[in-house]
């Protein structure tokens, strides 16, 4: 089995998950949560404390807007992406894809896929 | 729907946002409507109540770190809406005020109360300027430790100090002619002051302190003090709306819109806040305690009546021996010759003036009956709390001098009137008046 991805692991890379969901359609912060859970087959799992300062970063920053909404039956804040947004979404997608190749570059050569998963409590 | 549990949470977390009512509610709602779905899921998936509610308050971790961070991103988000900034023209006040900042930190240990003060002072400051400043804020005879940090090599070193009419002695006494460093500082600060802000103001419901503080210390690079008392209402009372191109007012009457209009809304606290200029820091304080004593040379403004031998009209200020040349010009272009506060520092003006109170006890005695009517038409123009109406503010006239007791507000005013009145008086000067 994977362990769920750690904090640090996720930290930098949590607003390009969150931009990556927006990227598809409007969400509101639960949905978000519960997409990347999904996405991730339960791997990522951003806690709520953890999301919304993302998301309110995110807002300030430009890169999503948000708006109120009631058709759902309960005052809803909804997300989705500004121009800027999309734009930097673009190339850290980009960059992402150079970051990976990398990392699979340098991993290649050592033949990790081979070794044994560490058993629980045997190091 | 578990509301109580979430709304105790919520409830909790709104309380630690310093943050407008509006965005609280907003932080608040979006939670709840997160805590609400997370529930309803936990339920579905068949977890019991008490589990569900758990769990989802779970998700969102402790409320005080929550809101930390919330309100961390708010106050970016204010500050980058605050002021759009520009250069500031010419800098020159920058020449003085820029190189090297001096944090202070105050701890005052008389009352055992927590009180810090930051400073920010410019690197030709003799920090003893600040502690003069401080000590006016918080009483004589405490004892104080004070923290200096070097920007240029960030290192810390303290100092004991103490406040008030005890403190060290104030720097060495200048000669008379040479204006004192701090006159200089005080001069250049209020200059600042007066010149035209460069930068569009646009304020939407900020806490004031966080308004003061991107605009003095971020922006205008001015050393700042806050009276203790007034710190509480500054980070809560909001600003009203100001919306000001740039360019169309000064710093000076940008901070007092600020802290006036912030004022007069309802049960903020700030109430007669104002800001004046002390040794050369920023202080913002209330009316009453910013009540300072000046003098105004007014000997070329008397028309007639008897003057001191040797003392033609325009000579009052070179007999004051403050530096200035002499003559009109020199006297009207600048600020009052002397300055002290009432309170502690008369030996520290390094002139003595006979104390004397209000209108009604003091007599001229070398002027004439022009400056009596002098002070009444300053009276009975200039809006003041003037203790011929019963209030506090004073004015009296000894040895074509005037003393004035009164708020910055009043003195500029004052200032002005006493310019206007030179102005004109100037031709009748160089044209004896004809009896046509």
């Amino acid at each position: 089995m994977t362990e769920r991805f750690g904090p640090d692991l996720l930290r930098g890379s949590l607003d390009l998950m969150v931009l990556s969901v927006l990227g598809k359609e409007r969400a509101y912060g639960y949905q978000i949560q519960q997409q990347l859970r999904e996405a991730s087959g339960d791997l990522v799992q951003a806690s709520a404390g953890t999301l919304y300062p993302v998301l309110h970063r995110l807002e300030a920053a430009g890169l999503i807007s948000s708006s109120w909404d009631e058709s759902s039956g309960r005052k809803r804040k909804w997300y989705e992406l500004t121009k800027s947004g999309k734009a930097r979404l673009q190339v850290q997608a980009r960059q992402w894809d150079e970051y990976v190749a990398v990392i699979q570059r340098l991993l290649a050569p050592l033949g990790l896929e081979k070794l044994p998963a560490p058993s629980p409590g045997g190091m | 729907m578990p509301e109580q549990e979430f709304e105790l949470y919520l409830s909790a977390l709104a309380k630690r946002l310093r943050l407008s009512s509006k965005q609280k509610t907003e932080i608040a709602t979006e939670l709840r409507d997160q805590l609400e779905s997370r529930f309803q899921s936990l339920i579905d998936a068949g977890l019991s109540r008490e589990e569900a509610i758990r769990k989802a308050l779970e998700d969102c971790g402790d409320g005080t770190v929550l809101a930390r961070e919330l309100a961390g991103v708010q106050r970016i988000v204010r500050r980058r809406r605050l002021v759009r900034i520009g250069l500031v023209g010419a800098g020159i006040a920058a020449l003085v005020l820029l190189a090297v900042r001096w944090e202070l930190a105050v701890l005052e240990r008389a009352d055992r109360q927590l009180a810090s003060s930051t400073v920010d002072l410019p690197a030709q400051a003799d920090p003893s300027y600040a502690w003069a400043a401080l000590s006016r804020m918080r009483g004589s005879g405490n004892r104080a430790m004070v923290l200096i940090q070097d920007a240029g090599t960030g290192q810390i070193r303290t100092e004991p100090v103490l406040l008030g009419e005890d403190a060290a002695p104030a720097p060495a006494a200048q000669p008379a002619v040479q204006p004192t460093p701090a006159e200089t500082l005080q001069r250049a600060v209020e200059d600042r002051l007066d010149q035209i802000w460069d930068k569009d103001v646009e304020l939407v419901d900020v806490p004031v302190a966080d308004a003061l503080m991107s605009i003095v210390r971020d922006e205008a690079k001015l050393p700042l003090v806050v009276r203790r008392s007034l710190v509480r209402q500054m980070t809560t009372a909001l600003t009203v709306t100001l919306l000001l191109p740039k360019g169309s007012v000064s710093l000076r009457t940008l901070l007092e819109l600020l802290l006036e209009k912030a004022g007069r809304e309802d049960d903020t606290g700030l109430e007669g806040a104002t800001i004046v200029v002390q040794d050369g820091v920023l202080v913002v304080t209330d009316v009453e305690s910013a009540k300072r004593v000046e003098v105004y040379p007014i000997g070329h403004l008397l028309i007639s009546g008897p003057i001191a031998a040797g003392m033609g009209p325009g000579s009052m200020a070179g007999g004051l021996g403050s530096g200035m040349s002499g003559g009109m010009d020199g006297m009207l272009g600048g600020p009052p010759s002397v300055s002290f506060t009432p309170a502690s520092s008369d030996s520290r003006a390094g002139v003595a003036l006979p104390a004397t109170e209000g209108t009604s006890r003091s007599r001229p005695i070398y002027a004439g009956p022009d400056a009596v009517g002098l002070v009444r038409a300053i009276v009975a123009n200039i809006e003041g709390d003037w203790q011929t109406e019963g209030g506090s503010d004073s004015i009296s006239e000894v040895n074509g001098l005037l003393v004035v007791r009164a708020d910055t507000k009043t003195h500029r005013r004052l200032q002005e009137l006493l310019r206007k009145l030179a102005a004109a008086r100037q031709p009748a000067t160089a044209f004896p008046p004809t009896p046509q």
